[in-house]
């Protein structure tokens, strides 16, 4: 694990519903492309959910969790291009922090970790999903075609 | 109705044209260049059936947290994948998919084994009574207070009559204060779009049929609105309408589509 970073946890936790709102207009565009399956009404909390992992990890800087989590993110609906434009988001944000700030090494590369994380975890879970659903169809149609 | 199924994957299927345009895997080829044409005809479709489709959520959360069904009958349900009912329905509730095409409901066994109190049965949606009488229904219907019954992202494949039909026996066979929540696409068949887009929906197999709000009122008679009415989906998830004001011409009632929940209203 690496070390954590608190006072960039802080400015995050600080600043929550803001970012929340700064990732709710980042992927609006990409509300309505392929493969995003989330309604309007629910996005915004699970921005805010977005939002509460980026503070975990910088407290409890653990990228295999964050890869985990990016699996997830496949199964509650989100888009490719949503996950680019909340990683680029949540990166823009943290160097309008940093900066501001005499960051440390770790610091700078702290955001850069987690939505690399992020993003691997994304698409090693659509690769796995991909993998899965190919498979459900191939066997489906075999089962319908020998009824 | 076609003979032809979804499992036939030398001709495209609305069905798997359906899934490709909402960034479903479960298409060919042969899916994807139709999508592709009716892509063109009509660029906004995808945006569409997104809002529609986004509406099964809502639909599980309504009908199963607030007003406390216990029990969901959904007909022509396609793919249960991730984002369908059972997803966000209240522990405990019954959710019986069906749909007319084999490899919808080999599918959704598949991916549904484990989930308890889903059940996914072959059926065709035109003829509720029929299905909703055999015994394999009856048996999980059984004992459940109060049920509710969903015709989402159908109505376009359905005439007036069976539409009618649907509305009669399902008045009859359900109980007082039960809910059939129902998606009702409007359009514009008259107009050269609309017209070369219903060719190859025919050309598919699945001809479609368009109505504005007036008819459908009629043909659900005598169910009503509940008190939440005929929604548009801009109103249901309180977004501007993604078309752009050209595209809207296709649509008589200058809404893509509305949501209801028909009551019985005694
Ligand atoms: C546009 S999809 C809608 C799926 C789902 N209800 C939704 O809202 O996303 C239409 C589905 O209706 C099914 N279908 C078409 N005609 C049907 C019929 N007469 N009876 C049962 N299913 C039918 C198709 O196989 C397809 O899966």
């Amino acid at each position: 694990m690496s070390p954590q970073h608190s006072k960039l946890a802080e400015v995050v936790a600080e600043n929550q519903s803001k970012i929340a709102d700064n990732l709710f207009a980042a992927v609006q565009p990409s509300l309505y492309t392929n493969k995003m399956h989330v309604a309007p009404r629910r996005l915004k909390q699970l921005l805010e959910e977005e939002v509460n992992a980026l503070h975990t990890y910088l407290l409890q800087p653990d990228t295999a969790k964050v890869v985990e989590h990016g699996r997830q993110l496949v199964e509650s609906g989100f888009g490719h291009q949503t996950m680019i434009n909340l990683t680029v988001t949540l990166r823009s944000v943290g160097w309008q922090w940093l900066s501001q700030q005499n960051p440390t090494a770790s610091e700078v590369m702290a955001i850069e970790t987690y939505t690399s994380a992020l993003m691997e975890g994304y698409l090693t879970g659509f690769e796995a999903l991909l993998q899965r659903e190919q498979q459900l169809t191939h066997e489906a149609y075999r089962r319908a075609q020998d009824r | 109705m076609p003979t032809r199924t979804i499992v036939d994957a030398t001709i495209p299927s609305a069905g798997r044209v359906y899934d490709y345009l909402l960034g479903g895997h479960h298409n060919f080829e042969i899916d994807r260049r139709a999508a592709d044409r009716v892509r063109t005809l009509i660029p906004f479709l995808p945006k569409l059936m997104r809002l529609f489709r986004w509406c099964l959520q809502d639909l599980a959360y309504e009908l199963t947290y607030v007003r406390g069904y216990d029990a969901i009958v959904d007909f022509a349900s396609g793919l249960p994948t991730s984002d369908h009912l059972h997803s966000a329905v209240a522990p405990g509730t019954t959710v019986i998919y069906s749909d007319r095409d084999p490899v919808s409901v080999e599918y959704g066994l598949e991916i549904l084994e484990n989930t308890p109190n889903v059940h996914y049965f072959q059926a065709d949606c035109r003829y509720p009574l029929e299905y909703l009488s055999r015994p394999e229904v009856q048996s999980i219907l059984n004992g459940k207070r109060k049920i509710a019954y969903v015709y989402w992202g159908i109505s376009m494949y359905l005439t007036d009559a069976e539409i009618k039909n649907i509305s009669k026996e399902l008045y009859d066979y359900a109980d007082d204060d039960a809910c059939m929540a129902f998606y009702l696409q409007p359009y514009d068949p008259e107009s050269a779009v609309g017209q070369q887009v219903m060719e190859l929906y025919s050309k598919m197999g699945d001809p479609l049929q368009f109505r504005n709000l007036p008819s459908f009122k009629e043909l659900f008679k005598p169910w009503v609105a509940d008190n939440l009415g005929y929604r548009t989906m801009e109103e249901w998830h309180g977004v501007e309408s993604p078309l752009a004001p050209e595209e809207m011409h296709f649509f008589p009632d200058k809404t893509v589509g509305y949501g209801v929940y028909l009551v019985k209203g005694k």
